[in-house]
């Protein structure tokens, strides 16, 4: 469904990965089909557990070494597939290609390295896999420079400075610079903006779509907050217990939401002016992915569920959109009847 | 860091009282005295006997001797040793250097094998490495040292005559090859105790920072496995295992005690063990200040290292 008049960048096809633990072998993402062209942004979106981060991390190959893998399907970037490369291929890829962000701003960086330090890593990483040599100061000015295109005050002192020693958005700059200085074609971004605080979080969205503009960079956007959501996304993925559930432009999602969850989700953003009053959440909880029950996996907390619900929903393309729910099923109907 | 260093080291003054006046009633009460070692010697008669005893000072209280031992001790005077007839600063200083070099080359052994293993271990856990690891370190903390020296020497020196079992050189001249010859076994003996205790730490520290998301990080920026385990993972788990590095010295002490002696290296372990038989009080004394000092000196420029090593932690 993506944008056709544009090559995808990158795409994934009927993606499966697994989780083991102990002797058994577990899906945690399903079926997962999506696009994505060069300096679009598409957000993956659902709560908590459902398999984004997962679905992240897939594509560079940073699943845990020995428990998780990718068991099926296969992820194109520009035309290759990125599951059958070789180590070497891959580190090249993400030395100079993809860069990720990842939630946790206070983990992610080295706590024994200067930001300095980890930021010219970066820039010597990707000169090196490419094969071209850059020199300390070189690397030292360009990092420089990629702090003050992060709007961080002081870079020259910052650069000398540990990570401990900065606040929350800062080091969320820093990891954004360090993912830019790769000059990547696709960014993706794992909640770079959950463990802030609202205004922080506003000046790093700014940021961020400032940056795409500027480098017609394409964004896998990761998130479970669909205010965000409506920030920045030209096309948004519902995602539900390692499934897609809908899929469609952003105005499609907001204006001509289908799927049940899709809707939940809509109904728990905060709507500026009504303060006071509750905000709506979605009953219930993802069900486990270890012991998941047959049929639609939304079933438990759905509003109108009804028998028919008790068999996995197919996939329905309706113009731009793809929904997996019944009720938008072609002869769902008539099955039931 | 000068405050934490001064404060350590006010700090470390009552424990350094406490342990020279332990070992201080420990020698003295123990039977026998200088005077009685003379005597045993020649036939002295009992007359000369007592005055032998008072011009080594034995007749006055105990606390009163160990005040005045102090008190010397504080002007840099560790007196005179009743058996060598020399000064036991002399004597001390001979002896240093080979137990230093020992020592030194025994932690470095145990250091570089006990990482190199625990991040082998930790990469790759229940992997071969792991298992001959821990089967390394298993041995290194349960074999006694003696017995594992005497082992040593049966194959090494007995059976395939390939490296000396006594001494520090060759008799006749000195060259570092046969010092490096000569310090082979003993250095393994020694570090073979300490090995368990960095492989333990350097595994289970490292396989904490392998799990971190900068980890993760680091990875996604395209770098090869060495940096990421080395630069980035190790850089961060060794800093606990600098921390264990003083807990080892005490053992290291003992250690060194019974190896010099079984090997006849001439440092102060064996310096130790001959003052305690002829019951030199101010050797025993002079190498009880040396030691102790040496420990809590190592102790403070530890934490002090600890602090450089890890910016989080601010002294
Ligand atoms: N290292 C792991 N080992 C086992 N299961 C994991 C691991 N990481 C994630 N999972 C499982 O995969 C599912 C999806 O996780 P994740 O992608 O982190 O969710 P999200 O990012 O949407 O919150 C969860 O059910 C989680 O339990
Ligand atoms: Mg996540």
């Amino acid at each position: 469904m993506a944008d056709s008049s544009q090559p995808p960048l990158l795409e994934a096809r009927n993606l499966r990965i697994t989780f083991r633990r102990g002797r058994r072998e577990f899906a945690v993402v399903e079926d997962m089909t999506f696009s994505l062209a060069a300096g679009q942004t598409l957000c993956l979106v659902g709560e908590s557990g459902c398999g984004k981060s997962v679905t992240g991390n897939a594509v560079l190959g940073l699943l845990p070494q020995g428990s998780g893998r990718v068991a099926g399907g296969e992820i194109l970037f520009a035309g290759r597939d990125l599951v059958a490369l070789s180590a070497g291929e891959m580190r090249r890829i993400r030395a100079g290609k993809i860069s990720i962000i990842f939630q946790d701003h206070a983990a992610s960086l080295n706590p024994a390295h200067t930001i300095g330090r980890q930021l010219t890593e970066s820039v010597r990483t990707r000169e090196k896999v490419l094969g071209r040599g850059v020199s300390r100061r070189e690397a030292y000015g360009e990092s420089l420079a990629l702090l003050e295109r992060m709007g961080v005050t002081s870079p020259v002192w910052r650069m000398r400075q540990y990570p401990h020693e900065l606040s929350g958005g800062m080091r969320q700059r820093i990891l954004i610079g360090m993912a830019l200085a790769k000059k990547p074609l696709l960014l993706i971004a794992d909640e770079p903006t959950t463990a802030l605080d609202v205004t922080v979080q506003a000046q790093i969205l700014d940021l961020m779509s400032h940056l795409r503009r500027a480098m017609d960079t394409a964004i896998l956007f990761i998130t479970h907050d669909m205010g965000v959501v409506a920030e920045i996304a030209d096309f948004v993925l519902v995602m539900y217990a390692g499934q897609m559930v809908e899929y469609d432009y952003a105005g499609g999602i907001f204006r001509n939401p289908l799927h049940p969850y899709t809707e939940g989700l809509l109904r728990s953003i905060p709507q500026p002016g009504r303060t006071g009053e509750r905000l709506f959440a979605i009953e219930g909880a993802v069900p486990d992915l270890e012991n998941l029950p047959p049929g639609c996996r939304f079933r438990e907390r759905c509003p109108y569920g009804r028998p028919l619900c008790a068999r996995m929903p197919p996939v329905t393309q309706l113009e731009t959109k793809q929904v997996r729910c019944w009720r938008f099923a072609p002869g769902g109907e008539k099955i039931e009847a | 860091m000068l405050r934490f260093i001064v404060r350590r080291i006010l700090q470390a003054i009552p424990i350094f009282i406490g342990i020279t006046a332990i070992v201080f009633a420990l020698a003295n009460l123990a039977p026998g005295s200088p005077a009685d070692v003379v005597a045993a010697a020649g036939n002295l008669p009992e007359a000369a006997y007592e005055e032998l005893k008072t011009a080594l000072g034995l007749d006055k209280p105990l606390p009163v001797r160990y005040a005045l031992w102090l008190g010397r001790l504080l002007h840099g005077d560790l007196g005179f040793s009743s058996n060598a007839h020399r000064q036991v600063w002399d004597l001390i200083g001979q002896r240093i250097g080979p137990s230093l070099l020992l020592a030194g080359t025994a932690i470095l052994l145990a250091l570089t094998v006990g990482v190199a293993l625990g991040v082998m271990a930790a990469y790759r856990p229940y992997s071969r490495w792991d298992n001959i690891s821990s089967a390394l370190s298993f041995i290194g903390v349960s074999t006694p040292n003696f017995f594992l020296s005497l082992l040593l020497i049966y194959i090494f020196a007995v059976r395939l005559g390939l490296l000396p079992a006594q001494g520090m050189y060759y008799t006749g001249h000195k060259s570092l090859s046969g010092l490096l010859l000569h310090l082979l076994m003993p250095a393994s003996v020694l570090g073979l105790q300490m090995v368990g205790n960095f492989v333990k730490q350097t595994r289970n520290s490292m396989l904490t920072a392998l799990n971190e998301e900068y980890i993760k990080t680091a990875r996604a920026k395209g770098l090869g496995e060495a940096a990421v385990v080395l630069r980035h993972a190790l850089r961060n788990a060794w800093i606990p295992v600098v921390a264990t590095l003083g807990m080892t010295v005490p053992t290291l002490v003992g250690g060194a005690v019974v190896t010099e002696q079984i090997f006849g290296w001439p440092g102060i372990g064996s310096l130790m063990v001959h003052s305690i038989n002829t019951r030199d009080y101010n050797t025993i004394m002079g190498i009880t200040v040396l030691v102790s000092l040496g420990v809590l000196a190592v102790n403070i420029v530890l934490d002090a290292v600890y602090s450089l090593l890890d910016p989080r932690i601010k002294v």
